[in-house]
């Protein structure tokens, strides 16, 4: 059986807490993980300052985190997700915006102030043929 | 063209250093904000005369071809290369100072019996006049390159003493007449230099010897003058042509241009935009000292308001480590396993039957 890294769902009806959690995969997911190695609460509070952006907390044992990734351990994609904010692993995706049309991409530019960077991905030999819709 | 906001030629007699106040050594200290005096413009040399914006086929090509440099590299082997053939110059003029394209100055000298031709025309070269016509700079071939100055030692030890007398890196750039990045920059060197003093590492001062020798230098004086400060960069974004068509009787000028682009005006991105209002204060006849009282005011407003600011940056950061996403600040904090989460095996009884609910003790 594959061990996973992932999340396990504490708190009340809409109010969720989870523990980031090391457990067999094919066990239920309140059921007791091998260990318990952090806590996520998805809730933003409002910024401490007052001011900015509102804030998520995470708790994790970095050393323990890295022991179980080292032996092989699978995390979920949530839990990728926030590994990769205590730079673990690497990302597993990135967020690409794609402008509905191609009208829109000038004044999303304007607005946001940034230029759209087209994808810089490697390149392919041959291109795909869009195939006709109609 | 950027604006410019150029120090007045002719100086008044209300806001002029009187002559024994300006030759005290405490000037430094003494003068509350320097900049509210007119400063008396010396030679046009010490301010900047090329942009320092990239011409616009650079901007436009991304690069700069340069044709022939084969060729050139050849021509000027020819020429200049037998320079380097000088054994041993006197007063120690380096040689690269010599590579002017006419020939060396040269002194009447009377040739010895026995002595080679060669020896005798290396003799003949006055190195004094040489080391004076020489055109300080680290390509004398080139014509075209202009070399900007750089801050002599002294200046940048004034440099280093105003800053450890707390003043605020904008203000010592409008005393000195200095840009504001060379004054952070010789902020963070001072420092490092500090620090290398510290672990008894030895300094490269050899380099700096050089690049002086090399390079036409500002020395401080009284009313230094290292380059214009209030240059604006070119904004990326005013690169392309924008068209606007606005009614003929509407008044458009640089804040609409601006709000048309998208960009702050030009008078608040300049370095040093606070010398705009002391220039009009100047205008309208504002006596200094009240300028001196509204200057500091403003100063302490600002530093003020950067503490604070600096404050509730540290207050986020001493939180923990912090991502920050699109909508959200992620606190990341280590903890250890074990002392983690939330507890397994402990059933929630709030709905047990026959547990009571209301409590029967205070605590």
């Amino acid at each position: 059986m594959v061990v996973r890294l992932r999340l396990a769902r504490f708190g009340a009806r809409n109010r969720p807490l989870y523990n980031i959690v090391v457990a067999q995969a094919r066990t239920a997911r309140n059921s007791k993980p091998m260990e318990v190695i952090g806590t996520y609460d998805p809730i933003p509070k409002p910024a401490p300052d007052g001011e900015g952006k509102p804030f998520k907390d995470i708790q994790l044992d970095i050393t323990r985190a890295k022991y179980w990734l080292g032996v092989g351990a699978q995390p979920s994609d949530p839990v990728w997700r926030l590994f990769a904010m205590f730079g673990l692993i690497e990302p597993q995706w990135k967020v690409v915006r794609i402008p509905a049309q191609q009208e829109d991409k000038a004044l999303y530019e304007k607005v946001q102030k940034v230029k759209i960077i087209p994808d810089g991905g490697p390149k392919t030999t041959t291109t795909a043929k869009p195939t006709p819709t109609s | 063209m950027p604006p410019r906001l150029r120090p007045s030629s002719l100086p008044s007699t209300s806001n002029v250093i009187p002559q024994s106040f300006s030759s005290s050594p405490l000037l430094p200290f003494l003068l509350p904000s320097h900049h509210i005096y007119t400063v008396i413009s010396s030679s046009s040399s010490s301010s900047r005369n090329f942009s320092t914006s990239k011409p616009a086929y650079r901007r436009a090509r991304g690069f700069e071809k340069t044709p022939g440099t084969r060729n050139g590299f050849i021509e000027w082997m020819a020429k200049y290369a037998p320079r380097y053939n000088v054994p041993n110059p006197t007063n120690n003029v380096p040689v690269y100072m010599t590579y002017q394209p006419r020939a060396l100055p040269s002194k009447k000298v009377e040739r010895a019996p026995g002595m080679s031709r060669k020896k005798a025309k290396l003799d003949s070269i006055d190195w004094d006049t040489a080391k004076e016509k020489s055109t300080l700079s680290p390509f004398p071939g080139n014509k075209s390159f202009k070399a900007h100055p750089v801050i002599s030692t002294e200046f940048r030890e004034q440099i280093d003493l105003r800053i450890k007398a707390g003043r605020s890196v904008r203000r010592v750039s409008a005393e000195l007449n200095c840009e504001l990045e060379r004054i952070a920059a010789v902020v963070r060197l001072k420092a490092i230099e500090n620090k290398w003093i510290e672990q008894g590492r030895p300094l490269c001062t050899e380099m700096q010897t050089r690049v002086h020798a090399m390079m036409p230098v500002t020395h401080y004086t009284t009313f230094p003058q290292h380059e214009s400060i209030t240059d604006l960069r070119i904004h990326p974004a005013t690169n392309n042509q924008l068209f606007l068509s606005v009614p003929e009787s509407m008044a458009f000028n640089r804040k609409d241009a601006s709000d048309a682009f998208g960009i702050l005006p030009a008078d608040v991105r300049m370095p040093h935009s606070e010398l705009i209002e002391v220039e009009r204060m100047k205008q309208a006849g504002v006596e200094v000292h009240e300028m001196i009282r509204i200057e500091t005011e403003r100063e302490n407003r600002e530093a003020e308001e950067l503490k604070e600011k600096r404050e509730r940056i540290e207050k986020r950061l001493k939180a923990g480590k912090v991502v920050e996403t699109e909508r959200f600040r992620f606190r990341l904090r280590p903890a250890t396993a074990g002392a983690v989460g939330h507890r397994y095996g402990v059933p929630a009884e709030d709905r047990k039957r026959g547990v009571n609910k209301i409590p029967t003790r205070v605590l």
